[in-house]
């Protein structure tokens, strides 16, 4: 059986292996990385403008083979698992969470505090976006102050976002460029954006994605890629506390079995994968799974809720100049005291237009030709814009990823469910909340003679995390703010999972600004050891 | 389980030939708007077909977000696109005593018109599903061709360019 030894192990091959791996690298030269991602590799830069028309035209899968068949969960939120993870086609948005995410307890008396002060958090968000490369404007808000700018000047508005802030604003509401991990200059060796407005597969490599930080990486000698090869479990010494293998096989040579050894083991597999492994990883002094004596990996799974209005207004929209790229206020992330809890953040969208060209007119009589360009123009004179907040809610313990026995891979591992549940002081809230919001998009309605054409509230939670939430208990968390696991001292969690909630906005960057904090303690605790070259196989 | 092509999506017909061809350029001039004007009805048409022969049936799609789900790209809709225009042919001289190609404006949309509401086609797909030929291109051009998109908005939207950031904020100049 292979043997492969390393000074870190890291499990997974997303956005904050990626991170971890780049700053570890750097924090302790000469160390040995493995990076192990089940999912296939897809450095193809070349390839991304076919894969663009090809999606484009026909829907074909941008990232083709970012998906492993039978290794499914039930109720994920997206197949992708490949070197880059989600972030392969992520939109690049990069929001701060605010500081009350992280004071919920203290200042509402809601959920849980997070186990972090809001400065420490601060000075790493500066740091994910230099790494990462975001595009973004100062926020207008006091409470957004920053320690550092963006690295790069916002995105310009296109022509339909001018319409559109101009619109919001009107309402009171103060809108700004959404901040983007896509480059407005050239920067870190990836081009300008060319606006090609499908940012869910870049073919510039303007948008950042971790395949290019891993390129790096591999050609500078500093971590060792093993792709296509699952983690199936972990195991430890025999006292318990520590962990000495990672036991995985590669999807190509399922007989044969490969064995990781390392001083330090990084779980960095996401808001899924994470739990899913440690609950995976059982043994007669752990039958629970791996750092999971407090009963808490899988549990507090959380996201967060939305809202979505299609408003319809005066304005020119022209559909399709930049369609994923929006606009956000931050006015809603900050709440009174004494008013009922409501905290989202608020986004505006160009949207493709309620009315479509059609081939009957209202008295059902077909239209050809010229006549059915002229029945839209007629339909079509006003614009319409997508509008949503995503706002804060707070899971229950039993919120969960569990082990579904009814479902597994050709390993005969039971593959996670996941199935959210709020908290009852969420529930209590939703009615007041709903009520919130909906007043919102009626203010912007009555701005400039906008009308709310439709609300639709969202059936899941998105951007989700949570499963091995940290804190300072070990009885009510799974980690502390480091991601270092409570019973284990040389296995760490990073990113998603570690989130006790996941506030009101996109939390990729808050994954990365806590890796990159991780990294540091990971770098710290390593010991001075060397270790043989990551990579070798000893059989 | 490794992704599979699924055996009917392997086999697959190319688009027009011959009459077929000639056929499809007259369902243009019928169901297109012919403020287009020849030259563009004649891109329009080639983007068409364009799209058809570079169809793979069976490859596969994303999977979502948010509710995910395995899928692949449906049949090819082509199929029996020849046997539908050949049938307007023998429409038009069934009901007119010509060919499809010869009657005017008027005539060849009556002749699609009855064909489609044989076809139970009630509104335009926004993907071509084979249901009908005439309603399939016609839906192309108003979804999925890019130039069909900027004709309906009157406006060089060029959405499926790679437009660089400098004309971002600029209103899309009105087509010529």
């Amino acid at each position: 059986m292979p043997v492969y030894e390393s000074d870190v192990c890291i499990i997974g091959g997303g956005i904050t292996a990626a991170m971890l791996s780049q700053k570890l690298a750097a924090l302790r030269p000469g160390i040995s990385i493995i990076v192990v991602e089940a999912g296939r590799t897809i450095f193809d830069l070349e390839n991304r403008m076919h894969y663009r028309e090809r999606t484009a035209k026909y829907g074909e899968n941008p990232w083709p083979g970012d998906f492993i068949a039978d290794q499914s969960a039930t109720g994920i939120i997206s197949r992708t698992m490949a070197v880059g993870g989600l972030a392969l086609h992520w939109g690049g948005t990069c929001n701060r969470f605010s500081e009350e995410d992280l004071r919920l307890k203290s200042l509402y008396g809601l959920y849980s505090d997070w186990p972090l002060e809001w400065g420490e958090l601060e000075k790493y968000y500066g740091e994910a976006e230099h790494r990462i490369g975001v595009a973004g404007e100062p926020s207008p808000f006091p409470g957004d102050k920053r320690s550092k700018p963006y690295p790069m000047a916002p995105m310009p508005l296109t022509w339909n976002l001018k319409a559109l802030k101009a619109w919001g604003d009107k309402s009171g509401i103060p809108f700004q460029a959404t901040p983007q991990a896509k480059n407005t200059v050239a920067y870190d060796g990836r081009s300008q954006c060319l606006r090609c407005g499908t940012c869910d597969i870049c073919p510039t490599g303007a948008r950042y994605s971790p395949d290019f930080t891993f390129k790096a990486l591999l050609a500078a000698k500093k971590i060792v890629l093993h792709d296509q090869t699952l983690v199936r479990k972990l195991d430890h010494d025999a006292g318990g506390s520590t962990i000495v293998a990672a036991h995985a096989v590669r999807r190509d040579r399922p007989e044969e079995p490969i064995e990781y050894r390392a001083r330090t083991f990084v779980v960095a597999s996401g808001y899924t994968w994470s739990s899913h492994l440690l609950l995976l990883s059982t043994s007669s002094k752990f039958p629970n799974g791996l750092a999971n004596r407090s009963g808490l990996v899988g549990k507090y799974m959380n996201g967060h809720a939305f809202m979505t209005a299609i408003m319809e207004l005066d304005a020119k929209i022209y559909p399709g100049m930049n369609p994923d790229f929006g606009l956000i206020s931050r006015q809603f992330f900050r709440c009174a005291t004494d008013v009922p809890y409501v905290r989202h953040d608020l986004r505006i969208w160009e949207n493709p237009g309620r009315n479509s060209p059609r081939l009957k007119d209202g008295g059902g009589r077909i239209l050809f030709g010229d006549d059915v360009v002229a029945d839209f123009r007629a339909r079509a004179t006003r614009g319409t814009a997508r509008v949503r907040a995503y706002y804060d809610v707070h899971p229950s313990e039993n919120s969960e990823l569990t082990l579904d026995p009814s479902n597994k891979n050709k390993w005969g591992d039971p593959m996670p469910k996941i199935v959210h549940r709020l908290d009852a002081q969420t529930q209590a809230l939703a009615a007041s909340t709903k009520e919130h919001l909906t007043h919102v998009f009626e203010r912007m309605a009555k701005a400039d003679d906008a009308k709310v054409v439709s609300t639709t509230e969202g059936r899941y939670l998105d951007h989700p995390a949570g499963g091995c939430r940290m804190g300072t208990d070990p009885a009510t968390s799974v980690c502390d703010n480091y991601g270092q696991t409570h019973d284990h001292s040389n296995l760490f969690v990073i990113g998603a999972p570690t989130l006790p909630t996941a506030g009101c906005t996109n939390g990729t960057l808050t994954f990365v600004a806590l890796t990159l904090r991780s990294a540091e303690r990971i770098a710290q605790v390593l010991p001075q050891r060397k270790a043989s070259h990551a990579g070798e196989a000893h059989v | 389980m490794p992704f599979v092509v699924p055996r009917w999506a392997r086999a697959q017909r190319g688009p027009f030939t011959g009459q077929s061809a000639q056929t499809l350029r007259d369902v243009a001039d019928a169901v297109l708007p012919e403020s287009l004007g020849a030259h563009r009805l004649d891109t329009a048409v080639e983007e068409f077909t364009q799209w058809l022969r570079s169809y793979k049936a069976g490859a596969e799609m994303s999977a979502g977000y948010g509710f995910t789900r395995i899928q692949v790209v449906p049949l090819d809709p082509s199929s029996h696109y020849v046997e539908q225009l050949e049938q307007l042919d023998k429409d038009a001289r069934g009901k007119r005593g010509v060919p499809f190609a010869k009657l005017d404006l008027a005539g060849k949309r009556e002749i699609v018109q009855a064909a489609l509401a044989s076809a139970n086609v009630d509104a335009l797909p926004r993907r071509p599903n084979g249901q009908h030929v005439a309603a399939d291109l016609l839906g192309f051009f108003c979804f999925i061709s890019s130039d069909g998109h900027d004709f309906l908005y009157n406006a060089a939207i060029k959405r499926d360019d790679c437009r660089g950031l400098a004309s971002s904020g600029q209103r899309p100049a009105p087509l010529r």
